[in-house]
């Protein structure tokens, strides 16, 4: 059974802003997915219309194999929204209790995981301050608090490192990791594109309102690259003597020995690996080159 | 029942995070305070706990004065007018932003997300922000109870009357409030339209009262037309005592010598006088019509409107006895030596006076019009808020 499916969601608002064009997507139980998109491709209003938070217009939409607002379904979900407000007026730990208590959870519960997942975050030195006084990096590890104190199945996360200083992120990536072996299913919005292939199982690209593509990193970034430098002349057609070219490990041989044979100096010669940031770069180049 | 009791407690949080809040319940507080400072024994008042006495024959224990000055302050001023108006007010301008707040990105988005419903949701939130008026108005009553059973030493239940009243008053104006708030997500433009819809109710109920203290009059002096009772003698005389001696026998006059009023008797035996008679009954047939029209459509108007005037006159009357006079004239009357025993008489002359138009005429409806149309404009006011909330993409 499937965390997230989705079959050719539309959503269309008001004033002819058509913010999903038919997106198709499958995550996992247990992995983490995260998704890459520049602002407007419709990645929150995807969150949204899993969480009913915004209707969709059609399609299909299943969380934990139950249509999208199925309620028992939300309570073992966990959300942690982009720019969240919580009530500043409450604690650390009153906040994470209140959404436990909307999650119906038992008052032993709610006390037990809320103490346990301040604990996990960090924050317990700073549980019984007031919200107001926290950092946005101390919001933000509480708000992964309260999303994980239902221990879910499923846990969708918007942004969850934006305002997290550099030693946070390590933190929250290895919080996200320890959820992952409990059998958590994440869900992960990011801009972040090193911290989304450091993580995440599997990826997905959306632009424009639908999946340009998805799968593994290591999928996604295709054929190995290369990259060679000599001394001298081209040589083959080459118009430089420093390139790029995409191929497997004899391919690559091929070209460093016609380059000794032709008594060039090689100066560098190593495997170049393709980043999530080049794909998706290379994806919204082709896209608006496509439009324009 | 979980979503109600987290509702309660967050808006709790929220109000006590507020500083009007606390403004409002350190007025209250401090009002209920100054009233328990004031004790009566047998032979006087005491003010200050006891520090400072004075001897007084009406304001003592055991007077019927002592008692309707208590209540009737209790339910003109410290109800009537602060918790009634003034506190609510303050406590609109607090908690206009709370659904506006609620309601916003980020804030609204992790509550929807949980497996509850809109409608629910919202219904808790409103019920917990209404703890604002609950909270003070709870405070004033037990307060008065207290004072009362310790200056008193009685125990006035009916005091306790205005706390659901109150709350009506104040949630039927909450309503708007929040109605507003949800459509424009905006704390300052829910404040300023509740204020104004507020202001057309009160405009809208002044000028059905107005149209029907006209018309009562207007029915007073055609009666007395009709009853040929009407001339400016007759109408001078109404409002002094009668002459010491018996009027002048009209036959043994002077006509080079006659008063004004003996004049005025001439002039109304003569056909003429007649014919005004007639003109003035229809001018005055028109007036009361134009006046019963207005109060008609004033009516119509209203109907759907909250009764805020009334639901407060429902509470006085649950509060205090009939006869009782108001707070001013009680105290006025006490501090001038009447006993209040004559308030049947001087209390319904000084009404007459002293009221407010506002309050001259007494709705005529009954105690579940006025509740039930009240709460019905609150259930169509939250039903279209709760309708907005649920269907909006947020």
């Amino acid at each position: 059974m499937t965390a997230i499916s989705t079959q050719g969601l539309e959503k269309r608002y008001g004033g002819g802003i058509h913010a999903l064009r038919g997106v198709d997507l499958e995550v996992e139980r247990g992995e983490i997915f995260g998704l890459i998109g520049p602002n407007g491709a419709g990645k929150s209003t995807l969150v949204k219309v899993l969480l009913t938070i915004v209707r969709r217009s059609s399609g299909t939409a299943t969380l934990l194999g139950q249509p999208v607002g199925h309620r028992p379904t939300l309570a073992k979900v966990g959300f942690l929204p982009e720019h969240h407000r919580m009530p500043r007026y409450l604690t650390g730990r009153q906040a994470v209790l209140y959404y436990a208590r909307l999650l119906g959870m038992t008052k032993r519960e709610r006390e037990k995981r809320s103490d346990e997942m301040i604990d996990i975050v960090g924050m317990s030195h700073a549980a019984h301050r007031k919200l107001g006084t926290y950092s946005k990096g101390m919001q933000q590890r509480i708000g992964l608090a309260q999303s994980f104190v239902n221990e879910p199945e499923l846990v969708v996360l918007d942004e969850p490192t934006d305002g997290v200083d550099p030693v946070g992120r390590v933190e929250i990536r290895e919080v996200l990791l320890r959820m992952r072996e409990r059998g958590t299913a994440i869900f992960l919005n990011s801009h972040l594109l090193s911290e989304l292939e450091t993580v995440c199982d599997r990826v997905a690209i959306m632009l424009d309102g639908s999946i340009r593509r998805q799968g593994t990193p290591a999928d996604l970034a295709g054929a190995p690259r290369w990259r060679l430098a000599y001394e001298g002349e081209p040589l083959n057609g080459h118009t430089h003597s420093d390139f790029i070219f995409d191929g497997d490990n004899q391919e690559a041989q091929r070209h460093l020995d016609t380059a000794r044979k032709a008594q060039r100096v090689v100066t560098h010669f190593a495997r170049e690996s393709i980043s999530l940031e080049d794909l998706f770069l290379a994806e919204v180049r082709d896209t608006q080159g496509d439009q324009s | 029942m979980s979503l109600l009791i987290a509702m309660f407690i967050d808006t709790w949080r929220e109000l006590t995070s507020r500083f009007l809040f606390w403004i409002v319940l350190a007025i209250s507080a401090f009002i209920v305070l100054m009233l328990s400072s004031v004790g009566f024994d047998e032979t006087g008042i005491s003010l200050w706990w006891g520090i400072s006495h004075s001897d007084h024959e009406l304001l003592r224990r055991g007077t019927r004065n002592l008692e309707v000055v208590y209540r009737a302050f209790f339910s003109d001023v410290l109800v009537g007018f602060w918790l009634t108006y003034a506190a609510t007010f303050l406590g609109l301008i607090s908690t206009a932003s709370v659904f506006p707040d609620f309601l916003s990105g980020g804030g609204v988005d992790m509550l929807l997300a949980k497996p509850r419903r809109r409608a629910s949701i919202f219904i808790a939130k409103f019920l917990a922000s209404l703890l604002f008026a609950a909270v003070p108005v709870t405070l004033v009553c037990l307060g008065v109870l207290i004072s009362m059973r310790m200056a008193l030493g009685i125990w006035e239940f009916e005091i306790l009357y205005a706390l659901p009243y109150v709350l009506l008053f104040y949630s039927s104006l909450f309503a708007v409030c929040v109605l507003v708030g949800t459509v424009t997500r905006s704390a300052l433009a829910s404040l300023l339209l509740t204020v104004v819809i507020w202001g057309l109710f009160l405009a809208a109920s002044a000028v059905e009262s107005t149209a029907g203290f006209a018309y009562d009059q207007i029915q007073q002096d055609i009666e007395r037309v009709q009853n040929g009772d009407d001339s400016p003698r007759k109408r001078r005389r109404r409002g002094r005592p009668p002459p010491p001696v018996a009027e002048a026998d009209l036959d043994e006059f002077d006509r080079d010598n006659l008063d004004s009023e003996s004049e005025e008797l001439i002039a109304e035996s003569s056909p003429d006088s007649v014919f005004d008679r007639a003109a003035r009954l229809e001018s005055l047939e028109e007036f009361a019509a134009n006046a019963a029209f207005t109060e008609k459509v004033a009516s119509w108007v209203r109907w759907p409107l909250p009764k805020g005037i009334e639901i407060i006159d429902l509470m006085r009357e649950r509060i205090t006895p009939e006869d009782d006079p108001n707070f001013f004239i009680a105290f006025g009357m006490t501090m001038s030596g009447q006993p209040i025993e004559l308030a049947e008489t001087v209390g319904s002359l000084a009404d007459q006076v002293t009221d407010n138009i506002l309050n001259a005429r007494k709705v005529r409806q009954s105690d579940a019009y006025v509740l039930g149309t009240t709460a019905l404009f609150q259930l169509i006011t939250l039903g279209l808020a709760i309708g907005w909330f649920s269907r909006r993409d947020y």
